[in-house]
């Protein structure tokens, strides 16, 4: 791996220094007292006697018997149906067995009955016995599966992934009906213990990858995990790039669609969006919905979707340029209207790109923001604001209103939240050059970023793949996108254990002649 | 000894060499060229590339008995630890002249046609600052934009091919052979200094990941390339300007462009400077590298990053020594000369040495 230089870090003493209390719970053991009366104390104790630790007590096997639980986590219709009813019919035999619930267990560690019941299982308590089982009966409280509301599609499915780790994978298992799609819990967050999932295909994502991607999991050392962001921020390798190094959908057939790229999906607890990587700057420019339409239209909009990235990062930055370095290179009659334009304009052009993107921003952020009742006002503001109102006061010329405007828009085009900002954001430096250099400007300014895009490569996969390094095959899914049958192999970027992904399936052409 | 994170493909080479050897010299090489040779400046530019292939093949015949080193360590092994580090100087020497002589002939260039008022120091500075940005990376790196960036080249041709105007005038070219041998040979002279760049394979053989046979046949291809385009570009110069015209104009293929105008853009020669100042910086970022995994051999480091700030800092303030035009093209002169020391003599002697001193040592 190359030595890069980070941000420094407060060099840990960590593992002493941190005495919380969840360290403790995670690392202890606790063997069980004698009397059940001293083990249930100590339960109550681990929970600083908090309100919602219950429990109950009971004879079974003419011993008493205790169930401790957080009433606030788990599904007392399903304890009392499954667990106290079948135990109190029986009176005797093997708790384990009289119990009617998919999952039991026990331990003899009272610090792993606390971690139990945390996560929403009940514990059973037997005078006597130096064990207690822990019964699976945890409540599920979740919104429905919906459609992600920032990433629509025409065509499609209209599933999302929703805040519950479990419904997600259930997601992505159903569209991937194979063994080999292997998965893996790892637990992050030293106080909120986030629950990870690892996903990808076994027979499929690269090894070498699995391995780095592992590896930089087990080094997060934190408190917290909140979001995906986190983990993203934690494990990229280029912290000062403005690209996005992973891809953040909500979209289960995006994440297939990946996975069976031989890329690796991360799940989290209590995040409806799931992070792919590797991944290459064209993965953010593919949609499902190329997919669902004739490959024609899939290519004419990936085409313009890409035609929309260099609209957004050059089309203000070649205004500038032309305004206040070239006006010779647009026809004479077109010189005239710019011109006339810009007659009463108080700014230099640079000045006016600029108030125009902020104030963009500004209605964009402050929609997001507000209650969609509100929101229409801004809608309203905004359409004063950014129209003719502000070119009559001679604020702003028309033409760079136009411009802004497309600037705008092609921004918007691009299928992810995270690439859209990035390229407005790359707008501005290129203002800048041009604005001082002109069109050397921006050819310069175009050059450096290519040459950041060649340099990426994130978890050591090419970022600019198939461009640099160049690989002529792969183009069929990235510029433009050929039918199904024509893409007989898999893109070579994210290193697959095996290319070939389509074998000659329109053979019935043989059959008919 | 071939760094698997390190290596370039045959592809990747040719690229290399490719977009060093097309650099500043493209635009004002007609006009050099027709200042000694007259119209018959494609005939020295077919001769000069043949020389240049001749040239090759020397150094492949070079370097190939030394896979897994660059010039610098060939020059250890062939010649001993003290004349192998001068010669190593004088090849990290060289390419700092180059690098310098790229930058300010960029410069003239730059802003005779577009930024007539920017002050040198801050072309020269955003020049060296974007090749810097990329040569302090692995090779590998590198030569993933340069092939990206080759990409532009065809743009180039299909843009003087559009502009080509009707009235071109093939009896310019007429009377074939009218300056002389004489004249001719010293055309391809001066077409050299715009040839250089397959020099490269001195320090780009240690990276190649390919057969001896491919690298020379993909450096060849690079230099046919090459030479195709300067006899299109020497020869569209040619019957497009009389010969009396083309005296008075040191960037004919820019004048050429400048003519003539489309409905929605009306200065092409603009979008021709674009292209070509990305071409000007590779050319730029090759000699850099060049010079700096030098550097970093004699400081025995397998990475340039440092090697490359240093060398960029005296490359700059070279470059920015006040000079006039005729200084500019007196020192170009002495460069094109001293040139056949690094791509002919050098290479020659330090070939036939090692010939008798692999002789010896079979012997023993």
């Amino acid at each position: 791996m190359k030595r890069r230089r980070y941000p420094k870090q407060i060099k840990s003493k960590s593992k002493q220094s941190m005495n919380s209390y969840q360290t403790q719970l995670n690392t202890t053991k606790q063997p069980f007292f004698e009397e059940l009366d001293q083990n249930i104390k100590f339960i109550k104790d681990s929970f600083f006697n908090a309100d919602d630790v219950e429990f109950r007590t009971f004879t079974f096997n003419e011993k008493k018997c205790a169930i401790l639980y957080l009433s606030t986590l788990v599904n007392k219709e399903v304890m009392n149906e499954f667990v106290i009813k079948p135990l109190q019919d029986a009176q005797s035999g093997n708790i384990a067995e009289t119990i009617n619930t998919a999952q039991v267990d026990h331990s003899y560690d009272l610090m792993k009955i606390v971690r139990g019941m945390i996560e929403g299982q009940c514990a059973i308590f037997t005078e006597g016995n130096e064990y207690a089982y822990l019964v699976n009966v945890f409540l599920t409280k979740f919104r429905n599966i919906s459609e992600p509301t920032n990433e629509y599609v025409i065509r499609g499915s209209h599933e999302g992934f929703i805040e519950s780790l479990q419904t997600n994978i259930y997601l992505l298992r159903k569209r991937i009906e194979n063994p080999n799609l292997f998965m893996k819990y790892v637990t992050i967050g030293k106080t909120t213990n986030t629950k990870i999932a690892i996903m990808y295909i076994k027979d499929l994502a690269d090894p070498q990858l699995v391995k780095t991607i592992e590896d930089r999991l087990n080094y997060i050392d934190t408190d917290a995990i909140q979001t995906p962001g986190y983990i993203e921020e934690f494990i990229e390798d280029y912290p000062l790039s403005p690209f996005p190094q992973v891809l953040n959908t909500e979209r289960p057939d995006r994440a297939t669609a990946n996975l069976m790229e031989g890329r690796i999906v991360l799940l989290m607890e209590g995040s409806p969006t799931v992070i792919v990587l590797p991944i290459t700057f064209f993965s953010f420019y593919q949609s499902p919905d190329d997919y669902n339409s004739r490959w024609l239209v899939g290519t004419f909009l990936r085409a313009i979707r890409l035609a929309s990235f260099l609209i957004a990062i050059g089309l203000p930055a070649i205004y500038i340029a032309l305004v206040s370095f070239n006006l010779e290179v647009i026809p004479v009659e077109l010189v005239f209207s710019v011109k006339n334009s810009l007659e009463f304009i108080p700014f230099p052009p640079l000045l006016e790109a600029f108030i125009m993107q902020l104030t963009l921003e500004l209605l964009k952020e402050a929609s997001v923001r507000l209650p969609s009742p509100i929101s229409q006002t801004i809608g309203i503001v905004g359409g004063l604001v950014v129209g003719t109102a502000v070119v009559q006061a001679n604020l702003i010329s028309n033409v760079m209103l136009i411009v802004v405007a497309i600037t705008a828009v092609a921004s918007f085009v691009v299928p992810s939240n995270e690439m859209t900002t990035t390229v407005r954001i790359l707008g501005f430096p290129l203002m800048i050059m041009a604005s001082l250099f002109g069109f050397v400007g921006i050819v310069f300014g175009l050059m450096i970023l290519l040459m950041h895009m060649c340099k990426l490569e994130p978890f050591g996969h090419p970022y600019f793949a198939p461009f640099a390094p160049f690989h002529l095959q792969d183009f069929k899914d990235t510029v433009i996108r050929l039918p199904r049958w024509l893409m007989n192999t898999r893109p070579l970027d994210a290193k697959p254990q095996h290319l070939r992904q389509e074998w000659p399936s329109r053979g019935w052409k043989k059959d008919e002649e | 000894m071939k760094n698997k994170s390190e290596s370039i493909t045959k592809y990747q080479l040719l690229f290399m060499i490719l977009q060093t050897q097309i650099g500043v010299g493209v635009l004002g090489l007609p006009y050099s060229v027709h200042k000694v040779s007259k119209s018959d400046g494609w005939i020295s530019v077919i001769i000069a590339g043949l020389v240049v292939q001749l040239m090759i093949f020397i150094i492949w015949s070079l370097v190939r008995k030394y896979p897994g080193e660059t010039i610098y360590g060939i020059a250890e092994q062939i010649t001993g630890k003290f004349f192998g580090k001068f010669i190593g100087a004088i090849y990290i020497l060289y390419a700092i002249v180059i690098s310098t002589l790229i930058l300010v002939l960029f410069q003239d260039i730059l802003k005779l046609w577009v930024l007539p008022n920017t002050p040198k120091w801050v072309i020269m500075f955003l020049m060296v600052f974007a090749s810097l940005y990329l040569v302090k990376e692995r090779v590998r790196v590198i030569a993933r934009f340069y092939l990206f960036v080759t990409s532009m080249i065809p743009f180039l041709i299909i843009l003087t091919f559009i502009s080509f105007p009707e009235v071109a005038e093939y009896r310019y070219l007429f009377p074939i052979g009218q300056a002389g041998a004489m004249k001719i040979l010293l055309g391809a002279h001066s077409v050299l200094i715009s040839m250089l760049g397959f020099e490269m394979l001195l320090l780009l053989s240690k990276y190649v990941d390919a057969s001896d046979r491919s690298i020379f046949k993909f450096v060849s291809i690079a230099n046919g390339t090459t030479t195709a385009i300067y006899i299109f570009l020497t020869m569209i110069s040619y019957v497009v300007f009389s010969p009396k015209e083309i005296e008075i104009v040191p960037q004919p293929v820019l004048y050429m462009l400048k003519a003539i105008t489309f409905k929605i853009v009306e200065r092409i020669d603009l979008l021709f400077l674009s292209i070509w100042i990305v071409i000007v910086t590779t050319s730029l970022m090759s000699y850099l590298l060049f010079a700096s995994k030098g550097l970093a051999h004699f400081l025995k480091k397998e990475e340039h990053k440092k090697a490359a700030y240093v060398l960029a800092i005296p490359v700059y303030l070279l470059a920015l020594i006040p000079q006039d035009k005729f200084q500019v093209e007196q020192i170009s002169t002495y460069i094109g000369y001293a040139s056949y020391l690094f791509i002919a003599i050098l290479p020659i002697v330090l070939w036939m040495l090692s010939s008798i001193t692999s002789r010896n040592s079979k012997r023993r």
